[in-house]
């Protein structure tokens, strides 16, 4: 079969409609994060003295690293347990895996006071803390 | 006054009338503003029928644990415990995370939820006034206590001067010195008429909770490196086992080229 090669490629956005409703939810997240930083995390949430974690932490953080687990296991099943079978898979859960830890890096980033100080946790670790 | 070798306060809610005159000396002397006020006061309101009645009021701020479950929660070690009492915060290594919130068996770290990126937002709690103690002065709470329902002095002295008001108006206390034990013991020492509950105060056991949490804690690193090694056993193993199989059948199939 004889390929054209001709046909140049255009930039076209017929995402489907769920694609739609999730750029739309990343437009409202991008919109919120940047008035966190703005004006607080009080602006953007409900917390308060009693309850300094939320909704937040547990959704938007653990579902990144859930996520990640398919990569951990891949790569586990291929490079230490030498199954090789898995080879083809690997490559795409890894990339998910990266995926995930992104999503909770900047998660991460929204949460703290100080997001700017947030490589004081390597520095000045407390190697009792509960959340090492 | 007598030298002090550790930092307490001793509240007697028996005395205290629901003034809040701590509240505003406590904002006056650290410049807080009213509406972030380190010390808060609930009154637990009027109990019982005429003419026996009881009034319940607390006056919280940091308990100043001796063993604080804010330090040993802080990612960044930004909390520590002096000798003599206080439990400081240090704004320069604070992350905002507010772990210590979590972790605070009392609620006392107050978080700034309207600050931006550019003021940073910060932890805030009582400093137990360094810029007083240290001066040969009362804490700014208790010396504006029109009552003496707050005092200031040394730990141990203040609970035997504690035991001997409950034992002189045994009536009048519960006979528990709340903070004496609690948690480890507290610099913050209770003396109330009414169930310590029923003031807001959590029941908390004798042993204090991060005493058992970082026993754990502590084997993070170790268990992370002996998994680390565990699981390089297992891929060393694994290829070997492989290579062995793969030499296996490369024998058997030159020896079935050979034939």
């Amino acid at each position: 079969m004889k390929l054209n090669l001709t046909i140049q490629p255009k930039l076209r956005l017929n995402f489907s409609p769920l694609v739609w409703v999730l750029l739309t939810l990343m437009g409202i997240a991008f919109i919120s994060a940047m008035a966190r930083y703005a004006f607080g995390i009080g602006a953007i949430s409900d917390l308060s003295y009693s309850y300094p974690w939320g909704f937040w932490i547990s959704f938007d953080l653990f579902t990144g690293v859930v996520i990640s687990s398919g990569g951990f296991l891949m790569a586990g099943s291929v490079y230490i347990l030498g199954i090789k079978e898995f080879q083809p898979l690997l490559r795409p859960s890894v990339l998910t895996a990266f995926l995930g830890y992104i999503m909770v890096a900047l998660a991460l980033l929204v949460g703290p006071g100080q997001p700017l100080r947030i490589w004081y946790m390597m520095v000045h670790s407390n190697l009792t803390a509960v959340s090492l | 006054m007598t030298e002090i070798k550790h930092h307490a306060y001793l509240f007697d809610a028996t005395r205290c009338i629901d003034c809040r005159a701590c509240m505003v000396a406590c904002s006056v002397e650290n410049n807080v503003d009213m509406d972030k006020t380190r010390i808060w006061v609930a009154g637990v309101g009027i109990k019982g029928t005429y003419p026996d009645l009881q009034r319940g009021t607390m006056v919280y701020h940091c308990m100043h644990c001796n063993h604080p479950d804010c330090m040993s929660a802080c990612p960044v070690g930004a909390y520590t415990k002096v000798e003599d009492g206080p439990v400081t915060y240090n704004p320069d290594l604070c992350i905002g995370c507010r772990y210590c919130m979590n972790a605070c068996p009392f609620g006392v770290p107050h978080f700034d939820y309207d600050k931006g990126i550019i003021d940073g937002a910060f932890i805030d709690k009582c400093t137990f006034c360094p810029q007083r103690i240290y001066n040969g002065q009362e804490p700014a709470c208790v010396q504006t206590c029109p009552t003496d329902a707050l005092e200031y002095g040394d730990r141990d002295e203040l609970i035997k001067k504690a035991h001997e008001r409950i034992a002189a108006h045994p009536d009048r206390y519960i006979d528990h010195v709340y903070g004496e034990f609690e948690n480890g013991g507290t610099s913050y020492l209770i003396l109330s008429h009414i169930p310590f509950s029923a003031l807001g105060l959590p029941n908390l056991p004798e042993t204090p909770v991060n005493e058992v949490s970082e026993k754990v804690m502590e084997m993070t690193i170790p268990f992370a490196l002996g998994w680390g090694a565990v699981l390089t056993g297992v891929a060393a193993g694994v290829g070997l086992y492989n290579k062995k199989q793969e030499d296996k059948a490369a024998i058997a199939e030159k020896a079935e080229a050979v034939k």
